[in-house]
């Protein structure tokens, strides 16, 4: 994708490998520390076992796919940044840790998501049919903001096609705001369009400004040292 | 099924999900399940509001003005974390903070004849307060320095106190604090919940107000953290851990029978299958003939309009009615949280009253707690037995957990979860044994 060369070249040293030589030597001697995120999304991906769920992850953040690799252990989420009307933009994407595989997948899961991708293969029916019950679990447990993108994997085996391309446009049309796409993760076609349109999607209804948190009663999340709302600077205290 | 695994936990309450992920860790292949639709058995936070009320067997469904029952999710057992406990300790050396956010709670109130009394954290709160008198209160600054600076390793700050031997008591003579302020000190600091620690040496309650004061001073409001959408998230925060780690996971499984041989456990029998293991780690629903009941806790949660009275409007608050105030054995605490957490509908407010059941009238007991809390839109009451495992583990290598009591924080949890984790593996229990021991997040870290 262009759009990712342009990242390197605009970012301009940290830790880019193509740094503009425009820049020369003034830009080698002045490390500048690479610009932070202005978003910081989270994505989610579900999906019965064995659609394609972390090899579509895998294509989008490190651009593999691994043929003879079973149920993913090991991964908790991956990191892509990425650059959108823009902004810069870190993606976490995370993955269901196996958890799908006798329906377990944890509420917590889909708490703080802001793009849920939900995966079928075309070549199986039941994995269509079980996207009822996906959707159940997003109503209940999802933030109702988070974006939504229905994803039909395994278009590389176009001859074992079940699902046609009408009968999942069919299903997303009864749903609000869902996107459709097909992918193949194994030939790497549609996979980062797909993600990158929801992305967008995120991004179109988000504020224009990042909104000031209430530091008076700021969410935590909990690091090493203590993490002291900036305005608030309590008096060094004893006890009591 | 039909596998042969190291460890088989059954039952997702905390507790066991804390032991799952530390399990995991350490590469051991481990079967969870749990006979519930959700994580968390007793430690569960239940959504929506729906269920709820069809848990409590409430006829009918919440009325329109309790919001979209989707954004209710109530906690089962009221606690908050030490903000510089052991649990939060274990979240952050596992990083299972990764799945959660926190709020602190906004303060904590204790009662005295009748009213509430804000708990100070800082000087001006504490030299305002009229919680004790102005000369006790410089009576009990010079202790709390005492107690800040107490180091069993340094004789100097001893000021020969003996930690073994000098009891509370005594050591509260040595500062001539009066009543109020061993009150005070006890259940408000401390958070003991009888005055049986007075006679007992004075370490153990050294190190609790030591607990008080560090986690109070991280975060300034209050020494308590709460995370959003309820307790409930921190059983599944660390089953997620386990699961990266090769944890199997399976809800709505019915456990038929705990497969035994020669005194030790090989198995477990569900829906016709057999999944063979070596350990075997469960709470007391599973195994109730290997625990005694060693008492009762009622609980009521209350669905509030407002905020509780006299508490400066706060989102949230902790009130502690300590035993003396009321008659009673045991302390009455309060734990309230609210919409600000993702736990309740806008503009509603979750009150949970608890304690240790000294009648057999549970839910009167609670009087004194529910009065601060009117008007009350709707109740939930619960009366829990509590059990102890009789079976130690040694031989039939069946490792039982505490019922969850009712203490207000997770300090007791952690001491439960150190102890099984001994009883299993022979060795003391190290926190760094729960650090993952793999990387498990991927792709560009370059820019955080």
């Amino acid at each position: 994708m262009d759009s990712r060369y342009e990242i390197q070249r605009r970012a301009g040293g940290g830790g880019s490998a193509n740094a503009s030589p425009a820049l020369g030597a003034q830009s080698r001697r002045r490390k500048m520390p690479p610009r932070p995120a202005d978003y910081k999304l989270q994505i989610i991906i579900i999906g019965s076992r064995g659609v394609g769920k972390t090899s579509l992850m895998e294509r989008f953040t490190d651009d593999t796919f691994c043929e003879a690799c079973k149920s993913t252990v090991g991964v908790d989420f991956k990191i892509k940044t990425v650059e959108l009307r823009g902004k810069k933009i870190r993606l976490q994407i995370w993955d269901t840790a196996g958890q799908e595989r006798f329906n377990s997948i944890t509420s917590a899961y889909y708490r703080g998501a802001k793009g849920i991708v939900l995966v079928y293969d075309i070549t199986k029916q039941e994995t269509f049919d079980d996207l009822p019950k996906w959707m159940k679990m997003i109503d209940k447990y999802a933030s109702e903001e988070a974006e939504l993108l229905l994803v039909g994997n395994k278009l590389d085996c176009e001859t074992d096609r079940i699902i046609t391309k009408q009968t999942a446009e069919r299903f997303v049309s009864r749903i609000s705001g869902m996107r459709f796409c097909e992918a193949s993760a194994k030939d790497n076609f549609n996979v980062d369009e797909c993600f990158l349109k929801l992305v967008d999607d995120i991004l179109a209804k988000m504020p224009l400004e990042i909104p000031n948190t209430d530091l008076s009663n700021s969410i935590l999340s909990l690091q090493p040292e203590p993490e002291m709302p900036p305005e608030l600077n309590p008096p060094r205290m004893r006890c009591c | 099924m039909d596998e042969e695994y190291d460890v088989i936990v059954l039952g997702t309450g905390l507790t066991e999900c804390i032991l799952s992920g530390i399990m995991s860790v350490k590469g051991k292949k481990v079967l969870h399940m749990d006979r519930n639709s959700y994580y968390g058995a007793e430690s569960a936070s239940i959504t929506p509001l729906e269920d709820l009320y069809k848990r409590f067997s409430l006829p009918g469904k919440p009325s329109e003005s309790m919001g979209k029952g989707r954004d209710w999710s109530v906690d089962l057992i009221p606690k908050f974390l030490m903000a510089n406990g052991q649990l939060v300790r274990m979240l952050l050396i596992t990083q299972v903070t990764r799945y959660l956010d926190f709020k602190v709670i906004e303060g904590s109130y204790v009662y005295k004849k009748g009213s509430i009394y804000k708990v100070p954290v800082t000087e001006t709160e504490a030299l305002a307060s009229s919680l004790m008198g102005i000369f006790e209160k410089r009576r009990f600054r010079n202790f709390l320095i005492f107690v800040s600076n107490y180091d069993v390793n340094d004789p100097k700050t001893m000021e020969a106190v003996d930690p073994n031997k000098s009891t509370m008591r005594e050591v509260y003579k040595k500062f001539s604090l009066g009543q109020d302020v061993m009150d005070f000190t006890g259940h408000a600091l401390a958070l003991y919940r009888t005055d049986d620690y007075l006679d007992q040496p004075c370490i153990d309650t050294i190190n609790r107000i030591k607990l008080y004061s560090e986690s109070l001073a991280r975060y300034g409001k209050s020494p308590y953290l709460y995370p959003l959408y309820g307790l409930g998230e921190l059983p599944q925060g660390f089953a997620r851990l386990s699961a990266i780690y090769g944890g199997t996971y399976m809800l709505n499984k019915p456990i038929e029978e705990i497969v035994m041989e020669n005194g030790k456990v090989v198995g477990v029998k569900s829906e016709g299958e057999v999944a063979r293991c070596k350990q075997l780690i469960c709470d007391p629903s599973y195994v109730m003939d290997r625990v005694s009941k060693v008492g009762q806790v009622v609980r009521i949660i209350c669905i509030m309009s407002h905020p509780i009275k006299n508490t400066g409007d706060a989102n949230s608050c902790q009130i502690i009615i300590p035993q003396i105030q009321v008659n009673r054995k045991h302390d009455i605490y309060v734990c309230m949280i609210s919409s600000a957490h993702n736990v309740a509908a806008q503009g509603k407010y979750i009150a949970i009253a608890s304690s240790v059941v000294e009648t057999n009238d549970p839910e009167k007991e609670l009087k004194p707690a529910l009065d601060l809390l009117e008007p009350i839109e709707q109740k939930f009451v619960s009366v829990s037995d509590q059990y102890a495992p009789t079976d130690m583990g040694k031989d039939s290598q069946v490792f039982i957990s505490r019922t969850y009591d009712a203490t207000t924080h997770f300090e007791t949890t952690c001491d439960d979860i150190k102890d099984i984790y001994k009883r299993m593996m022979g060795t003391e229990f190290d926190f760094a044994e729960m650090e993952r021991t793999k990387n498990d997040i991927f792709g560009d870290n370059g820019d955080q």
